[in-house]
């Protein structure tokens, strides 16, 4: 009889999990050290700090599947050496040089807040509810096993493939090899890269562990890309948007579930953020930024490929360069992006002839009526219900999303208001609003409407792709909550002249439209 | 800002510019008490000697002027000001709300505490009670080599299992769907090897629309061998079974035309949300009977608000006590045996389902939930056969708890949200001969539980632990039922042995006699015998039930090995030490002292949390009690001693309810 004491283990698998953390702030800190250089001068310190926060873990997953593929077989302890050789070093280097800078960021943006006492008590408030919020989320996880269909689903792929030490036989087309589990999957190693990760790190396969530690991490970073976007210029605004983001339920919920979309979601808001910050300054730098970013969404799941479709009209509208450096850009984030994933893509056409793949046979055979089925039981079956419960359920699901979207979209049209004398022309005034003062609400608003867009233009295909599932529509509740707490904090942060990006910017007194 | 070190003059000036330039909104309560409380400070002033009142009291109204008017300044009072800070506290509020909420429901469904917090995550799983966990202990005492389980959700089969299994939409299993019977599917399952299915409650077009419905809701082809919480465990038979049926309902609405007098329209919101809006939309449904067509109708309009899921029910009978219009009356059959079928002709437009709930004689629901016998999706001009196959799992849920209640059985035809449900026929027919493939499932849950075995404390998950008759009887000819307990929780379990009683004619014979004995009689003691085998660590008590009520100085008198308690007036709990088995068996013979004479007697045995010992298999304890022996011994004055044996006094209420229905 094989014994243990399972309290012992337990305690030095929390040690574990603080370890894996260990190693995502060692990438992000090496990851910071060249996207700071990239982003150049002209960068705003916190937003290069908070996007290598994704940034640093999804090209560590990226190493490590590459490894996984090229040279699979060895022993977990070579893989996780390499990538502390690549990471670790810059990583310590970067820590002790620049730990700084989100100490010190913090520091001269509560300092200045000394003076107006209302405003402090309102930013310490947000500030608790950041805390708190992402405090029980790790409790949550370290206690909690692992139970979501999904993740469940991960974490056993992910443990066949840590357990091979090899990727080369992903997508799983034989159920053989995973004991029945189907996952001909087209998705990109993004996710499963980190699992397998934490995997090698625990030592064990057996149980999921530190993983789930992932997701706390990853929200984490998001909530900080979106408080320092947010944040701009507006301290208030940009606490509340990382609140409004971290409490929203299903955002949670998948949180505590270890789900693959909430490194989804961040991947996506740093694409965001590192669009924005490349349309302030052009450089080519930036655009490098940007493309990681991309590359990022891209690596983490294959609904990342709407990506490119998204962001470059977005940079197009509010770019100010000329037409031969957008066009530098964009044909350097397309190219980086695409090439980040190219194994992927090339196994997936010479697996499925497709780089992504519809569902099971079953699924076509008319006589089963799987689709209508499902949008019958999903409530989603007539017109009516596809738009009020599917593409709108950001309004109408207040159990999934809070009540951002409401609250949002009754600032904005408040909002609107100022915008009445200049409706001849809204697109300029948005552009000049945006120059302005570089309010990323505007970029926001672009990209949601954008997105809204795309999945009206998917239902009245007569595809219930985007809206079969909430979570899809959660690809840009960041942006959302960004407008909501930018819009809502507008009148607190008014004439605050603070940022946690810019802790010398000039003070802006006239802010408000 | 400016300064803030002015003197009052210039405080009142700008406080004074400040209300001017600005459109303030100066809280009007607190601007009252400001100038209260620089009026009682001029009044205290005034007590004193020293300048005028009047001067006093303007230079304090000055400094308060001053002073909201410096807090004016730095905090803009206006309008939007408050309004979005307001919703901004309020939609924060509610976020931080809910977030609290999901994560503390994880830790109340996953029964996380101090204890067990650190539990390894298997046992944590069966502390969740998943359902697809427990269909996975199932399958594993069922699966055998070569032998393969068709899983309809494969997550937790994956992750948490270790059998091997095919997940149903597997390209390589496209063909069974173009299957055209039952029959052919079943030639097509039995040539792939697929034994086992399991089945969660959720509808699934794969499943409904194929010909899986007829096969599984048949028992000529399948086995109900598990069934919780409406998720399923079925075992392929070798071949197809003729079997005698025994029709419990049968209802055809072409025939009778008036039968719409037993039915009736009921409306409940689906959840808290839709009951929000459950008042304003409720008279949108209607049910009618159209007997030349030979249907009984609900319908229902669909509703666009955003959640107002709501169910509408096509129910017989009324709810309530004495009220005997139930569909099935189990007084007819033994529903604890066998298994039940439904078969419905149905037509409609949306998602129904049909339940079934349990009711006592008084018209007291015996289950919180209706059982789920049927769901899916009806579409518009197909008119086709139900089939779904069940038992009545409040039997497997409360056996010793309703006791010898016969059960009365209500159908509920369901319709969700919007659309209509046509029902020509349906019959409900009872298989009392389906042999079952193996008694785990059936029969041996219950066992324990018929002969005298019971549940210690009563926040007892349903199935937290196998509890099984034993595999191993070494006495077959006496009364007690060995039993074997599996437990999966980490958590401390109990179970009592059947309760043993001094022979009746030890007291009934001559009273004197035997009060003459009992005066006479020091240090009445038990001596028992108890053979366990297995792994895991038994903790077990002596719960003893004296002839009469213990006077108080018993305790003071307690022997030095026989530390008892008192539970009871009459009742003693004597701890009889914990005995650790490694996968051995072990015979223990222990002896203690009574305060006095024993009536009843029974054994607690309780599976005790030990954290050096797990099993590589996650089972925290697997322990059978293979038997127990108990004899009271009287030392008499004179030096003798009389041995009395103990006999299994009492059988379960369940126990007499089973043979007393046989008998009717």
């Amino acid at each position: 009889m094989e014994t243990s004491n399972y309290e012992f283990a337990a305690v030095l698998l929390i040690v574990r999990s603080f370890l894996l953390l260990g190693l995502f702030i060692l990438s992000s800190s090496a990851v910071h050290f060249i996207v700071r250089r990239l982003l150049g001068p002209q960068a705003l310190p916190a937003l290069a700090w908070s996007l290598s926060l994704v940034l640093g873990p999804v090209l560590m997953s990226w190493t490590l599947v590459h490894m996984l593929y090229f040279i699979p077989g060895e022993s977990p302890a070579l893989y996780i050496g390499v990538i502390l050789g690549t990471f670790g070093l810059l990583g310590l280097l970067g820590l002790v040089k620049f730990i700084t800078v989100p100490v010190s960021g913090l520091f001269q943006l509560y300092n200045s807040l000394v003076a107006t006492p209302l405003r402090l008590a309102i930013m310490v408030g947000l500030t608790i509810g950041v805390v708190t919020t992402l405090g029980h989320l790790v409790a949550h996880q370290l206690v909690i096993p692992l139970f979501a269909n999904d993740p469940l689903e991960y974490a056993h792929v992910s443990r066949v493939m840590a357990d091979l030490r090899s990727v080369r036989d992903y997508p799983f087309t034989d159920p053989e090899l995973t004991g029945g589990l189907q996952a001909a999957w087209t998705h990109p190693l993004g996710f499963p890269g980190l699992l397998i990760l934490s995997y090698f790190v625990q030592g064990s396969t057996d149980f999921a562990g530190i993983l789930r530690m992932i997701t706390p991490w990853l929200l984490f970073a998001n909530a900080s890309i979106i408080a320092i976007v947010a944040g701009h210029n507006r301290p208030v605004a940009g606490v509340a948007a990382a609140l409004l983001l971290v409490t929203t339920p299903y955002v949670f919920h998948l949180a505590t579930q270890s789900h693959i979309d909430i490194l989804r979601l961040a991947a996506f808001t740093a694409c965001f953020a590192s669009i924005w910050h490349l349309a302030r300054t052009d450089s080519l730098g930036a655009a490098i930024v940007a493309a990681l970013c991309t590359a990022a969404v891209h690596f983490t799941h294959s609904i990342g490929l709407i990506t490119l479709p998204l962001i470059i009209p977005l940079y197009l509208l509010i770019s100010r360069s000329s037409w031969v450096v957008i066009w530098r850009n964009i044909v350097i984030i397309t190219a980086i992006a695409i090439g980040a994933v190219a194994l992927r893509i090339g196994i997936n056409l010479s697996e499925f002839g497709s780089i992504l793949k519809d569902g099971p046979v079953a699924w076509s055979y008319e006589h089963l009526r799987v689709q209508e089925q499902r949008e019958v039981v999903r409530l989603l079956y007539t017109t009516y219900d596809k738009l009020f419960r599917g593409v709108f359920a950001g309004w109408t699901r207040q159990d999934l999303f809070g009540w951002s979207y409401w609250i949002g979209s009754a600032a904005l049209l408040v909002s609107a208001w100022a915008f009445r004398d200049r409706v001849q022309n809204p697109l300029q005034a948005i552009k000049d609003r945006f120059w302005r003062d570089e309010d990323p609400v505007f970029a926001a608003v672009i990209l949601s409407g954008g997105f809204y867009a795309f999945v009206l233009l998917t239902v009245a295909a007569d595809s219930d792709l985007v809206i079969k599932n909430a979570r899809y529509l959660l690809t840009i509740h960041p942006f959302v909550a960004l407008i909501t707490a930018r819009l809502l904090a507008m009148p607190l942060d008014k004439g605050a002249g603070l940022s946690l990006a810019t802790p010398k910017a000039e003070r802006s007194e006239e802010d408000a439209p | 800002m400016t300064s803030s070190n002015n003197n009052s003059g210039d405080a009142a000036k700008t406080g004074g510019q400040s209300v001017d330039d600005r459109v303030i909104l100066i809280p009007s309560e607190q601007s009252d008490e400001t100038v209260e409380r620089a009026g009682s400070n001029a009044g205290k002033v005034t007590g004193e000697s020293g300048p005028g009142f009047g001067e006093r009291a303007a230079d304090a109204i000055e400094g308060a002027t001053a002073r909201i008017g410096e807090i004016g300044r730095r905090v803009e009072f206006n309008l939007t000001y408050w309004v979005a800070l307001i919703a901004l506290v309020v939609t924060c509020g509610m976020g931080w709300t809910s977030s609290a909420v999901i994560s503390g429901s994880s830790f109340r469904a996953f029964r996380v505490t101090g204890e067990t917090m650190l539990d390894p995550e298997p046992f944590k799983m069966a502390a969740h009670n998943s359902q697809m966990i427990q269909l996975i202990e199932a399958i594993s005492l069922q699966q055998e080599e070569g032998e393969l389980t068709m899983a309809f959700r494969q997550a937790e089969m994956s992750f948490y299992g270790d059998l091997p299994f095919v997940y149903y939409i597997s390209d390589s299993l496209a063909e069974i769907y173009e299957t055209r019977s039952p029959d052919e599917l079943f030639e097509e399952l039995h040539a792939r090897n697929i034994r086992y299915f399991a089945v969660p409650s959720y509808s699934r077009a794969e499943l409904e629309n194929s010909q899986f419905e007829p096969l599984l809701g048949n028992p000529r082809y399948v086995e109900l061998l598990y069934e919780l919480n409406d998720y399923r465990l079925f075992a392929l038979r070798d071949a197809p079974v003729e079997l005698q049926a025994e029709t419990l309902v049968r209802e055809d609405f072409s025939s009778s035309p008036d039968d719409l007098a037993n039915w009736s329209l009921s409306i409940r919101p689906l959840d808290w949300l839709s009951s929000l809006t459950h008042a304003l939309t409720n008279d949108h449904a209607s049910i009618r009977h159209d007997p030349d067509r030979g249907f009984v109708e609900i319908s229902r309009e669909r509703s666009y608000r955003a959640r107002p899921e709501i169910v509408d029910i096509l129910q017989r009978g009324e709810l309530g006590p004495g009220v005997s219009a139930f569909v099935i009356d189990q007084s007819d059959f033994d529903a604890s045996l066998g298994t039940m079928q439904l078969v419905a002709e149905v037509e409609g437009d949306g998602y129904a389902e049909v339940v079934m709930t349990a009711y006592d004689r008084n018209g007291t629901q015996l289950s919180m939930e209706p059982q789920v016998l049927w769901n899916g999706v009806l579409f518009d001009g197909n008119r086709r056969t139900i089939h779904a196959q069940f038992t009545d799992l409040s039997y497997r849920i409360l056996p010793s708890a309703l006791g010898d209640q016969d059960r009365l059985y209500r159908i509920f035809f369901q319709l969700r949200d919007g659309g209509y449900l046509r029902l020509y026929n349906w019959e409900v027919n009872h298989f009392p001969e389906v042999e079952p493939r193996s008694s785990a499932f059936t029969d041996a849950y219950l066992s324990p539980l018929n002969n005298g075995w019971g549940q210690v404390g009563d926040d007892l998950h349903q199935r937290e632990f196998y509890f099984t008759t034993a595999s191993v009887d070494p006495d077959p000819a006496d009364d007690f039922l060995p039993v074997r307990i599996r437990r999966f929780d980490s958590r401390t379990i109990a179970v009592s042995s059947p309760t043993l009683s001094t022979p009746a004619e030890f007291y009934a014979r001559d009273r004197l006699e035997t009060s003459t004995r009992l005066s006479s009689t020091i240090r009445p003691a038990i001596e028992m015998t108890t053979n366990l085998a297995g792994t895991g660590v038994v903790d077990m008590t002596a719960v003893i039930q004296c002839s009469s009520i213990l006077p108080d100085v018993v305790e003071e008198a307690a022997g030095e090995g026989a530390a008892w308690s008192r539970s009871d007036e009459n009742t003693i709990r004597v701890p009889l030490g914990t005995v650790l088995l490694t996968g051995n068996s072990r015979t223990q013979q222990l002896s203690f002292d009574t305060p006095c004479l024993p009536q009843l007697a029974w054994i607690e045995y309780a599976t005790s949390r030990n954290t050096l010992l797990v099993r590589r298999d996650n089972t925290l304890s697997d322990i059978e009690i293979r038997d127990l022996d108990m004899s009271l011994r009287l030392l008499d004055v004179t030096g003798e001693i009389t041995n009395v044996p103990l006999s299994i006094a009492t059988r379960q209420v369940n126990e007499f309810r089973r043979s007393s229905s046989s008998d009717g």
